[in-house]
């Protein structure tokens, strides 16, 4: 049994928001004339094919041959579609239950026509587990799964997960899944973000106080950063730390029967003695969880540290198939440490 | 968010429209990760050097060639801004801003439901007359 490799090309969000890159292009990059990965994750919220614009959710017939197309030359299975539940396409009001599950529906129906196996969408409020419930049916006879997001700072023992349990439970329904998100398994700053705090006006020295105590799971509090002669955005950095968490990879056997995918985060890859490393990420401890369970669905690299150069006046760029491809590697390597562990015991 | 690329680098541009009225015209990017309806929008800002330009004095034009005032937006809801698209923003002016330098300013929030109502993101970019 194997991890399968996937990529989401929200990691190609800056190419395309710049104008660098268009769809087909994130599609190619991925395949099997770029990085060689066997899925592909889409926001089509992102970057949408032309007709789910012109048509209110329906797919054109070119398009949706189009798409196929992509695929085929690049040899990639669509496993992904990102989704969120809809509520907040006006300003001035939420969608209502029934609002929100009509335009659901045609999502899920036009993710399906696009072949992907997993609808990934978020749960924010009590009511979204409701709107999603109800369209598991539909999701059943599509052969599609709904996932929600297990996303920090909602992990895994919490009522956001729970819920949506308790639905997958109830239901028995295997239209409902989960999609962990990596950054639940957060064990310290991650290296843009240091970069970008520094670039703010942060103390080096006392971002490493910060970020050390919380990679020894007691982060520091404002009061502790004041004290030590922290600035504002010392004191800032540490909210701002503290919206990630760090469950434990063990608690992921409860959520993973229910998932078949899961959103590889990661935020700026280095080399660690020679070997690609997340220092951010405790992917170490996952993956071994992942390999002694023969777990074998996919991981979508989803590289995010490209936004932590976003601020005005930065010029720093960080190409993203070179992120995503040492992404790629410690996957791999971590993978195989896993497996030798596992047959030296 | 997204602050460094919110303004569109090629600037601001100046002409005059079929009613003699002055447009100086920039394109914005959504301070977004994806692409949203106008009526998603829930402020949107233009200062000139710090004073905030009149918003009935701002037009916002489709890649279509539609064109919206801000007031009229929040029932948009068809028309997406996409992410990327340099949404081309106008200011109508009845007369020429004074020669030399300025700064535009672009304040932009987008109603997302994890994020707090007086979120918003604001770019600045300095050009000549």
């Amino acid at each position: 049994m194997a991890i399968k490799l996937c990529v989401s090309l929200y990691s190609f969000q800056e190419d395309y928001y710049i104008g660098k890159r268009d769809l087909e292009s994130c599609i190619a990059a991925v395949g099997r004339h770029g990085l060689g990965a066997e899925g592909v994750e889409v926001l089509f919220e992102q970057m949408p094919l032309p007709s789910m614009r012109e048509n209110d959710r329906v797919i054109s017939d070119k398009d949706l041959e189009m798409w196929k197309e992509w695929l085929k030359e690049h040899g990639l299975k669509a496993q992904s579609y990102g989704a969120d539940v809809f509520t907040t396409m006006y300003s001035n009001r939420h969608l209502t239950k029934k609002e929100s599950i009509k335009i659901t529906m045609a999502d899920i129906k036009m993710a399906a026509q696009l072949g992907f196996a997993v609808y990934r969408t978020g749960i924010f409020r009590k009511e979204d587990v409701e709107i999603l419930a109800a369209c598991l049916p539909l999701a059943e006879e599509l052969g599609i799964q709904i996932a929600t997001e297990i996303h920090t700072p909602r992990g895994i023992h919490t009522w956001w997960t729970q819920d949506w349990l308790e639905v997958i439970l109830r239901t028995g329904s295997k239209a409902a899944g989960f999609v962990p998100d990596m950054a639940i398994f957060t064990k310290g700053m991650s290296l843009s973000a240091k970069k970008r705090f520094i670039r703010e006006g942060a103390n080096p020295d006392i971002l490493e106080k910060i970020d050390e105590a919380y990679r020894a799971r007691s982060p520091l509090s404002v009061e502790d950063v004041k004290k030590m002669g922290g600035n504002n955005v010392d004191c800032s950095v540490v909210n701002r730390l503290n919206f990630f968490i760090y469950d434990d990879p063990q608690w992921l056997l409860e959520v993973l029967p229910y998932s078949k995918h899961i959103h590889g985060k990661f935020f700026e890859m280095t080399e660690v003695d020679g070997v690609d490393t997340e220092p951010a990420i405790d992917y170490e401890n996952v993956i071994k969880v992942l390999v002694e369970n023969n777990w074998d669905g996919f991981i979508s690299s989803e590289y995010e540290g490209q936004r932590d150069y976003f601020d005005q006046g930065c010029d720093i760029y960080m190409d993203p198939v070179d992120q995503v491809r040492r992404h790629h590697r410690m996957i791999r390597h971590l993978e195989a440490k896993a497996k030798e562990n596992l047959k030296v015991r | 968010m997204n602050e460094r690329y919110m303004i569109g680098e090629e600037g601001v541009k100046c002409y005059k429209r079929e009613d003699n009225t002055i447009a100086y015209e920039f394109g914005v990017r959504v301070p977004y990760y994806m692409g949203v309806p106008l009526s998603q929008i829930n402020r949107f800002e233009v200062y000139i050097d710090g004073v905030q330009v009149n918003p009935e004095n701002i037009r916002l034009i489709m890649k279509t060639g539609e064109e919206f005032k801000l007031s009229e937006i929040i029932t948009v809801s068809s028309y997406f801004w996409e992410y990327g698209e340099k949404l081309r923003t106008v200011i109508l002016c009845n007369e020429e801003m004074p020669k030399g330098k300025h700064r535009l300013e672009v304040a932009v929030g987008i109603e997302v439901i994890y994020m707090p109502k007086s979120s918003y993101s604001k770019a600045y970019l300095d050009f000549e007359v």
